[in-house]
């Protein structure tokens, strides 16, 4: 199969592929200077039929062309492997990492497997993150609330103008409250988070609509993230989106050498959020933040993990004491010996 | 073609051999000719776009192609140029005329032009009618740089101009320096003392015993 290079090239078809070498591995942004969640990634899907402008697929692929492993039984054998060697910890796997998890499941139904098998791993919870509506094969599974459907949720105005091809918010929302009638718990991922004029409005209208679509305690995590990318991304987003204006917002260039927002603005959106949240669904909510720095959940969570395996910890505590999910609860320091 | 020719564009800037393939592209010569055989022989890798992108470079203006000739910009420099608005190329081509603007400087000034315009959404001229961008500022290369760097960063600069106040504002002896990131990412001040005498060692005691001073530190060290 040849490789190949252009995003949009890629997008055009789709491939059923053989499982090449390891799929499960920790997300590729960590990184040292900043709180990292430890999720662990399946590459069970690569490039998606959407076209984000802020998508880091653009500079990351180095084959664009779409895929999809249909090699199920040898992920999981993967999977099994990994979660059978450390039985003690919450393992929460995801399979977005280089796409898409729900965008190619009318056709490979790719999903549907991963939930039926994760019900019977007493250490590990699958997360689908999705920018589609396509969850109606899905609704009937006896997922045991094993897995959690995410969207990646941004206001309107960003869904519009820079998410193309993707399901609409209005979309996206439905499918949200179809899943949580079918009893899955449900992730909200407010990340990128994107500056623009009218953002503080358009954001709490967003809060506003998720909590007509989904409970507070069926949201098993929400996270928080600003736009971010690499300075070389800069230049292939202006070439292939010349109408976006997100490459010329104002940015700095963090210590993992992407560039993001300066911290004060970062801070002031994150706050925003976080109170509009905690306004329309009180003041339970597990919510983290995605690839920041220690000082910032300080001003913005009001707490600060003492490590990557400490927030690791923590959410393995939040999903054994409000759904009983994972094996009992180890301890901090097995974690940290881990990680 | 003689291979002389051939032999002369292989070693000339990407800049000279891309106005070559847009005479070529101006010929009946068949385009997929021109992807085969004219573009690889003189040394430019053969993509999806490149066509595209040949006539999107020389329609740069005459003074950037010479520009991006005499320089020797790579075939991806003179294409990211290409995606900024002729105005703006204009305008700090024309600062160029007076001024020793090195390539690095008018590749910086341009790109942050773009983001500055494209985010306000606004033009170049209207930068300078409204003062933003200061005419008196456009006769030296460092205050074009103090200036573009305020419209392109007003966070930061603001930010660190808050913080420069609050240092000023303690008073601080000479041999006292307060520095921090710029760039706001990392948390923190750094204080760099140099101390020659006992008596300087007794001032910096005091001056951080200072209840005063220490709540001043404290608003400065939140704003990093």
């Amino acid at each position: 199969m040849s490789k190949t290079k252009n995003i949009r090239d890629g997008k055009k078809t789709v491939d059923a592929l053989p499982k090449k070498g390891e799929s499960m591995d920790t997300c590729a942004t960590i990184s040292d200077k900043y709180v990292c969640c430890n999720v662990k990634v399946l590459k069970s899907v690569t490039n998606c039929p959407y076209e984000c402008s802020y998508c880091f697929l653009q500079n990351y692929l180095t084959n664009t062309q779409t895929g999809v492993v249909t090699d199920i039984t040898k992920l999981l054998e993967e999977v099994e492997t990994k979660i059978q060697a450390e039985p003690w910890r919450l393992f929460r796997i995801g399979t977005w990492e280089l796409g898409d998890s729900l965008a190619l499941e009318p056709q490979y139904a790719q999903a549907a497997e991963l939930i039926t098998a994760f019900t019977k791993y007493p250490n590990a919870l699958l997360e689908l993150k999705t920018k589609s509506n396509k969850v109606d094969t899905i609704l009937n599974l006896d997922h045991q609330s094993k897995t959690v459907v995410s969207w990646s949720l941004s206001t309107e105005y960003i869904c519009k103008t820079e998410e193309h091809k993707t399901a609409t918010l209005p979309e996206r929302l439905e499918a949200m409250k179809k899943c949580t009638d079918a009893g899955y718990l449900i992730g909200a991922h407010f990340d990128p988070m994107i500056y623009y004029p009218n953002w503080k409005q358009d954001y709490e209208a967003l809060i506003q609509e998720v909590f007509k679509h989904t409970t507070p305690d069926r949201l098993a995590w929400i996270s928080i993230g600003s736009l971010r990318f690499n300075p070389e991304q800069k230049t292939i987003m202006e070439n292939n989106y010349p109408g976006s204006t997100l490459a010329s917002a104002e940015m700095i260039r963090g210590d993992d050498n992407k560039l993001r927002y300066p911290k004060p603005l970062r801070i002031e959106m994150y706050n925003h959020l976080i109170s509009c949240l905690k306004k329309y669904g009180g003041p339970n909510l597990f919510i983290y933040l995605c690839m920041e720095r220690w000082d910032v959940w300080e001003k913005c969570i009001g707490h600060t993990p003492s490590s990557i395996a400490h927030l690791d910890h923590i959410f393995a505590h939040s999903l054994k004491t409000r759904y009983n999910l994972g094996p009992p609860l180890a301890e901090l320091n097995q974690y940290e010996e881990v990680v | 073609m003689p291979t002389q020719t051939i032999q002369d564009l292989r070693k000339a800037p990407p800049m000279g051999k891309i106005q070559h393939l847009a005479s070529l592209l101006d010929t009946n010569i068949p385009k997929q000719d021109i992807l085969k055989t004219h573009i690889p022989e003189i040394g430019l890798h053969v993509h999806s776009a490149i066509l595209i992108e040949i006539k999107k470079i020389t329609s740069l203006p005459n003074a950037v192609q010479e520009f991006c000739k005499e320089k020797n910009l790579s075939y991806k420099q003179c294409l990211n140029l290409a995606h900024i608005p002729h105005d703006i190329l204009n305008t700090v081509s024309e600062w160029q005329t007076t001024l020793p603007i090195t390539t690095s400087n008018f590749i910086k000034f341009t790109q942050m032009l773009r983001d500055i315009c494209k985010r306000e959404n606004t033009t170049i001229r209207d930068l300078i009618k409204t003062n933003k961008l200061k005419k008196e500022n456009m006769k030296k290369i460092n205050l074009i740089t103090l200036n573009l760097h305020e419209l392109c960063y007003p966070i930061q600069t603001q930010t660190n101009m808050k913080i420069e106040t609050q240092i000023k504002d303690l008073n601080l002896p000479k041999n006292i320096e307060i520095t921090w990131d710029k760039t706001l990412e990392n948390k923190g001040l750094t204080l760099k003392v140099e101390i020659r005498s006992p008596q300087d060692m007794k001032d910096l005691t005091e001056k951080l015993k200072n209840s005063q001073i220490q709540e001043k530190l404290l608003q400065a060290l939140d704003k990093t």
